[in-house]
């Protein structure tokens, strides 16, 4: 066997089911100058080629017990014989045999019978392969068990494959943490860890998860590692999934690709019961990734484009409507108040006129803006459709909705928007309505809008409270020259001045 | 004929490669670990080729390998690596520092004898 190895002539391993095409094989390739040892046996075949790998091996795309790929895929995964040519022959000139062979890893497919295709095949593939150096393995006694081998071959193909389509199917969360967190928790079913990051570029998210005690540790060593700067923005998943113990090794990162983009990274810090094969699993898990995480950016994407006013970057009137109805029933449940504020642009169609619609886009922008700037995070400030804008004030009763609506008033009155012809000011008028007990939404929001039309009739510029008690909104308590025109409040007293909740 | 080196540090290995060297005609001495081997072979300009085990204490056969090539010495001198280890990174290594082969126990004697019959120096 020695001699064949540090001969001139190349060994050739032939496996062939049938006798007799074996012989004619045998003769054919001797003639070409190989060596050849053939074997029925597609196991005695592994088994000759582990323990001194030819030149090249040559056997059935299908055969009895051990089949063409199977055998490939094993040669291919063993270190002594992973740089060794396997050529495959099948009956037919099929795309599909093509196909399989050429996924296990063969280096040619060669249809039955055609032998001076077959030559040439195997003058390329031993070409190809990599200089002889002399140096020759003798990986066994001679006994390996194929069957065996090419069992924990599969096991880990379809480990891989399963994994892969585990991640493949996070696809369907819609957005960025849930996909995370769905993420977080299989991963840390197939990889112990005490913490595990993902980072993408565009959008710019960041999301990590850690055992509770470890938050700080985790988050600088993760922020290190994948080069994310310190701020706010951070995905936090907190549990008993990640370990918490000492840094043990290293942490592995991996990119994650998507077609020809770079999506971003992720990275984890193994922990010591981690697996040898981590990184390898990992650089597998990135890749699958890419997919589910651009899904859940364009789902992002195109629910934010969905519910937001493109021109004032507020909410959009139907996602303020759906935003109500869950609010509303909250409210209603917990006897909590909830105000709405009605604001429209004054005169703002001579805006337009003398100023042009670049204009008036320009003065909504800034209102919008404002509302963002002005408003208390649990305010929801909206488009409601033209030159009318909507607020809901939540938790906040009828007096302090008026103190909000008339700091808005005032703060349109302040503004001044400068535009290419002019720097434009404007005020505005505004409806208040507090919501009654079993009111509808449609009824409540009613009752701002004419609180707000009530305001244009008194002069503008100007705040209304509609009636609370159902008697119709009145203007009251006229204040001078322009500012809360309230409708009375039951006891007469204005209660403008009472801060809020 | 030169001698054959044989190293490993587990006696009944040496004793049964010593053997079956000896009834193929070779002329056999042993070391017990990678010091050991070094030493012989510094001394000893009749040795022809060395078995090599991996694993062994206080130097093991790589580090040996790597120690006996220094300085370019003993370039010429075949070394077979003879061992349970059959990982491809030790394997790259051993290529790297010029053993000849590598041959995973048990091995088959015949096999063995072939490599240093057609190995070993004159």
């Amino acid at each position: 066997m020695i001699e064949t190895v540090h001969g001139s002539l190349l060994r050739a391993i032939l496996v062939d089911a049938d006798d007799e095409s074996r012989e004619v094989m045998m003769r054919r390739l001797s003639a070409q100058g190989y060596v050849v040892e053939a074997t029925p046996d597609p196991a005695e075949g592994a088994n000759m080629a582990l323990s001194a790998p030819p030149a090249v091996l040559v056997a059935d795309l299908w055969m009895p017990s051990i089949s063409g790929v199977q055998l490939c895929r094993l040669l291919r995964a063993e270190p002594a014989t992973a740089d060794m040519p396997v050529i495959l022959r099948g009956q037919h000139d099929d795309p599909r045999s093509r196909f399989w062979a050429e996924r296990a890893g063969a280096a040619a497919y060669v249809v039955k019978g055609r032998m001076a295709e077959l030559v040439r095949a195997l003058s390329r593939a031993v070409a190809g392969r990599k200089a002889d150096d002399g140096f020759f393995m003798q990986l066994s006694g001679g006994s390996f068990d194929i069957r065996d081998r090419i069992a924990s071959q599969l096991d880990i193909a379809l480990f891989e494959s399963v994994i892969a389509a585990e991640v493949r199917a996070l696809g369907n969360h819609g957005s960025f943490e849930r996909l995370f967190d769905a993420f977080s928790q299989f991963l840390s079913q197939v990889i112990n860890y005490r913490w595990l990051a993902v980072h993408t570029t565009h959008p710019a998210r960041f999301a990590l998860h850690h055992h509770p005690h470890d938050a700080m540790a985790a988050e600088n060593e993760a922020r290190e590692v994948l080069g994310v700067p310190a701020d706010g923005n951070l995905v936090r998943v907190a549990d008993g999934d990640a370990r918490e113990e000492a840094p043990a090794a290293a942490p592995v990162v991996c990119p994650i690709p998507f077609g020809a983009s770079l999506l971003g990274s992720i990275a984890l810090a193994p922990s010591h019961a981690a697996a040898p094969d981590t990184a390898t699993l990992l650089s597998l898990v990135a890749r699958e990734l890419g997919g589910p995480l651009r899904i859940a950016a364009l789902m992002e994407e195109s629910q934010r484009l969905a519910t937001v006013d493109s021109l004032t970057g507020l909410m959009n009137r139907r996602a303020f409507m759906e935003m109500m109805r869950v609010e509303i029933n909250r409210c209603q449940r917990y006897g909590m108040p909830l105000s709405l504020l009605l604001l429209d642009i004054d005169h703002f169609k001579s805006i337009n006129d003398n100023h042009g619609h670049a204009a008036g886009d320009q003065a909504l922008t800034a209102m919008g803006e404002l509302l963002d700037r002005q408003m208390r995070v649990p305010d929801w400030p909206a488009r409601w459709g033209g030159e009318e804008l909507v607020i809901a004030l939540t938790n906040t009763d009828s007096a302090g909705g008026a103190v909000a609506g008339e700091r808005v008033r005032q703060a349109v009155e302040a503004l001044a928007v400068p535009t290419e012809s002019a720097t434009l000011r404007f005020t505005v008028s505004v409806g208040l309505a507090t919501l009654r007990a079993q009111e509808s939404l449609e009824a409540f929001i009613d009752r701002a809008d004419r609180a707000m039309y009530a305001a244009k009739v008194g002069g503008r510029n100007r705040l209304v409270i509609a009636e609370h008690e159902g008697r119709g909104e009145q203007a009251a308590q006229p204040p001078a020259p322009a500012g809360i025109a309230s409708t009375r409040a039951p006891n007469g007293e204005l209660r403008g001045d009472e801060s809020r909740p | 004929m030169k001698k054959v080196l044989v190293v490993d540090d587990s006696p009944t290995i040496r004793q049964q490669v010593s053997q079956t060297l000896a009834q193929s005609g070779f002329e056999v001495i042993e070391a017990a670990d990678g010091i050991e081997g070094a030493e012989k072979i510094a001394s000893d300009a009749d040795i022809g080729i060395v078995i090599l085990d991996v694993n062994m204490p206080r130097m093991n056969g790589l580090e040996m390998l790597e120690k006996v090539r220094e300085g370019g010495r003993h370039r010429d001198l075949p070394v077979i690596m003879l061992t349970t280890e059959g990982q491809q990174s030790l394997i790259e290594r051993a290529k790297l520092a010029g053993a000849k082969g590598w041959i995973v126990k048990p091995f088959k004697a015949e096999l063995l004898v072939s490599a240093v019959r057609k190995l070993i120096t004159t």
